[in-house]
């Protein structure tokens, strides 16, 4: 097994006026290619920070993270934003779809950033809706469907890019547990079928028990 | 992102905002609109200037007078004014661009009767048989034959209280002028001469295809000598004026200014009409600026409109940062919104503005010919292409330079704090 994502000595710091709020204290972590792991700690452990920085949103006061043996801590602003197109699939607790494109366009906004002709944009963004059981729902716009298959939307989206690594952050903390075990079989079975590389952010250990392994974040650090 | 990526979100996005936007919108027609109706009614008094100024003369037409005003001032007795003789004639005559040189024999008191029609006061000038008038109808007087005349285009057609007379109707005729002068103990002399009409003159558009005769140079020197009472006169002082037409307008400032080299003082209606058209395009500027302040105000709406639809999507931004979108998409989407809302405005502006000047052209020849003024308005607006064209392109640019500033502002969000919004 390769590596694919490598973690240093990660420190976040929040200063709130006097306030120091340290989000990330010293975190190191190493991931190897299609594993599904996943994050757990209590609320306000680290545990969105860390995610978000792996995925290149903000940027990190000391430490070092690899991605597929890219240093992103000397990416400017452009290159970040390649890299998350290229790299980084996200999924939201709330979705985060753009609620005046349909569930087609939404799927296919990665690859109008990347620049792919209409095309083939098309056939693979309706390719992977099917993959996800949306073959129905492709003319939709997000206010006319419910949460479960809102989420499979952005889950086509984050996989359009056919990237690195899946970052979820509480992916089903906004769904009924029914619809959030559905979601977890999916991310399983794309996990197994493709070895699609996951992090997934939880509080819930129901869901924490589909990954392969558990990080667990305590106050900014790894404690397990 | 590509064009057609580009333009369909900034559909959507514009039908999202309809209300809004179709204000922002309607700034830019007011303000376009402002833009081509000013400079349409300054274009169109222009037009309106030039052409009743092109029928005083033609621009291929310089007059010549000896002097040349420039290099007067208290040394000016010591330059030997230019004699306006047959020498200077063919010097003139053969630079390049010039076509003839008639030395301007201009001939008052004189009266004329053809057939029935009697004129008391007519214009009489000379051409030399090397390069005559043109001619309309019938020929050109032979080398020999120095009684024959040819008459303007519109000769007769002023006639008042009468009907007119049909220029054709004097070919072949023989008409009778009647020259007088004063003699020098006070009492006057009266000299008949039969001349023949020969041709009719080319219509130059201008006031000389009024009451003007031409003869050649020869008799009109003749008639003119005896007027003055001084035979050598034109020998030994030379001609008062020399006539110079030139090739095409184009030449016009060219050959003045070697004629100026030749202290001649020149007169010619090509320099006065470009300086009266330098004024009129300082008037378009400024009654287009007062229309391109209308447009800065709904620049100001732009920014505004902008700023607001960036605050609400916000967070859209951040997902379309987080999904890959860089720093020069998001700038691209907003400018490209901003731009089409000056588009549309410019183009509706432009259109609304040649409407309006239509509307106003007509609305301002039905109250001349209402209030019994007759002949054509004065004041009409004209929009030429390229004013549509520069009115679109300037809206638009000015929706692009609107957008700069909400743009860079969206772009600069930080992508994290984007997604949190709400
Ligand atoms: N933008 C921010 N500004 C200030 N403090 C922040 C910011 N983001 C996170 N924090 C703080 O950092 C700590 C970790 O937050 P977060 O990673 O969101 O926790 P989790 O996702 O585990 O609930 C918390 O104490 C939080 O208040
Ligand atoms: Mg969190």
């Amino acid at each position: 097994m390769n590596q694919v994502i490598a973690v240093t000595d990660l420190v976040r710091k929040y200063s709130l006026g006097e306030v120091l709020v340290i989000a990330l204290n010293g975190v190191s972590i190493s991931i190897e290619r299609g594993e599904f792991v996943s994050i757990m700690g209590a609320s306000g452990s680290g545990k969105s920070t860390l995610l978000n920085l792996i995925g290149g949103l903000d940027r990190f006061d000391s430490g070092k993270i690899m991605v597929d043996g890219l240093d992103i801590t000397s990416l400017d602003e452009n290159q970040l934003a390649k890299y998350r197109r290229e790299k980084i699939g996200f999924i939201f607790q709330s979705y985060n779809l753009i609620p005046t494109l349909t569930a087609l366009q939404n799927v296919e906004l990665p690859l109008v950033f990347s620049g792919t002709p209409k095309k083939d944009r098309l056939l693979r963004a309706e390719d992977i809706l099917r993959t996800v059981g949306l073959e129905k729902r492709m003319g939709h716009r997000p206010t006319e469907m419910s949460g479960g298959e809102q989420q499979r939307v952005a889950i086509a989206r984050a996989l359009i890019n056919k990237p690195s690594i899946i970052l979820g952050d509480e992916p089903t903390g906004n769904l009924d547990s029914k619809t959030g075990e559905e979601i977890m079989e999916l991310l399983t079975w794309l996990n197994k079928k493709d070895g699609l590389t996951i992090i997934m952010v939880t509080h819930d250990p129901e869901k924490a028990r589909y990954a392969d392994r558990v990080i667990q974040i305590k106050d900014g650090r790894i404690v397990g | 992102m590509s064009s057609s990526d580009l333009v369909s979100f900034v559909l959507v996005n514009l039908k999202r905002m309809k209300l809004r936007a179709s204000l922002t919108i309607l700034g830019v027609v007011v303000g376009t609109t402002a833009i081509v109706a000013m400079v349409a009614l300054g274009i169109g008094l222009q037009e309106s200037f030039s052409s009743q100024f092109l029928s005083i003369g033609s621009l291929n037409d310089l007059t010549v007078l000896p002097g040349n005003p420039n290099k007067g001032g208290p040394f000016s007795a010591q330059i030997k004014e230019v004699r306006l003789d047959d020498k200077l004639i063919r010097e003139i005559s053969s630079l390049d661009g010039v076509k003839s040189v008639i030395p301007q024999v201009d001939i008052g008191n004189v009266s004329v009767k053809v057939q029935n029609y009697k004129a008391t006061s007519i214009r009489i000038q000379g051409f030399s048989i090397k390069s005559p008038v043109e001619i309309s109808k019938g020929r050109l007087p032979r080398r020999d034959d120095s009684k024959s005349i040819i008459i303007s285009g519109k000769f007769g057609s002023s006639l008042e209280g009468k009907d007119e007379v049909p220029v054709s109707s004097f070919m072949n005729k023989q008409a009778l002028l009647k020259v007088s002068r004063i003699t020098e103990d006070g009492s006057e002399e009266m000299r008949r001469i039969r001349v023949h009409v020969v041709g009719i003159a080319k219509e130059k558009g201008t006031l000389e295809d009024y009451e003007n005769m031409y003869m050649p140079v020869e008799l009109a020197e003749d008639i003119w000598l005896w007027q003055q009472d001084a035979p050598n006169l034109i020998k030994k002082e030379g001609y008062n004026s020399l006539k110079v037409t030139v090739v095409s307008p184009a030449e016009a400032d060219s050959v003045q200014k070697k004629l100026e080299g030749m202290n001649l003082f020149v007169f010619s209606m090509k320099q006065i009409l470009d300086s009266l058209n330098t004024f009129f395009r300082v008037i378009q500027a400024v009654l287009g600026a007062i229309g391109a302040v209308a447009l800065l105000v709904a620049s100001i709406g732009i920014v505004n409109t902008m700023i607001m639809s960036i605050y609400e999507r916000t967070r859209e931004i951040g997902i379309m940062k987080a999904t890959g979108a860089s720093n020069k998409d998001i700038i691209k989407i907003f400018l490209s919104e901003a731009s089409v809302i000056g588009l549309a405005g410019g183009v509706c502006g432009t259109f609304l503005g040649w409407l309006l000047s239509k509307i106003l052209s007509a609305l301002a020849a039905f109250y001349l010919s209402s209030s019994g003024g007759g002949g054509e308005s004065p004041i009409s607006f004209i929009v030429p292409v390229w004013l549509a064209v520069f009115a679109i392109a300037f809206a638009t640019c000015i929706g692009l330079i609107a957008g700069v500033y909400p743009a860079l502002r969206a772009a600069r969000l930080n992508p994290l704090v984007a997604l949190r919004h709400e």
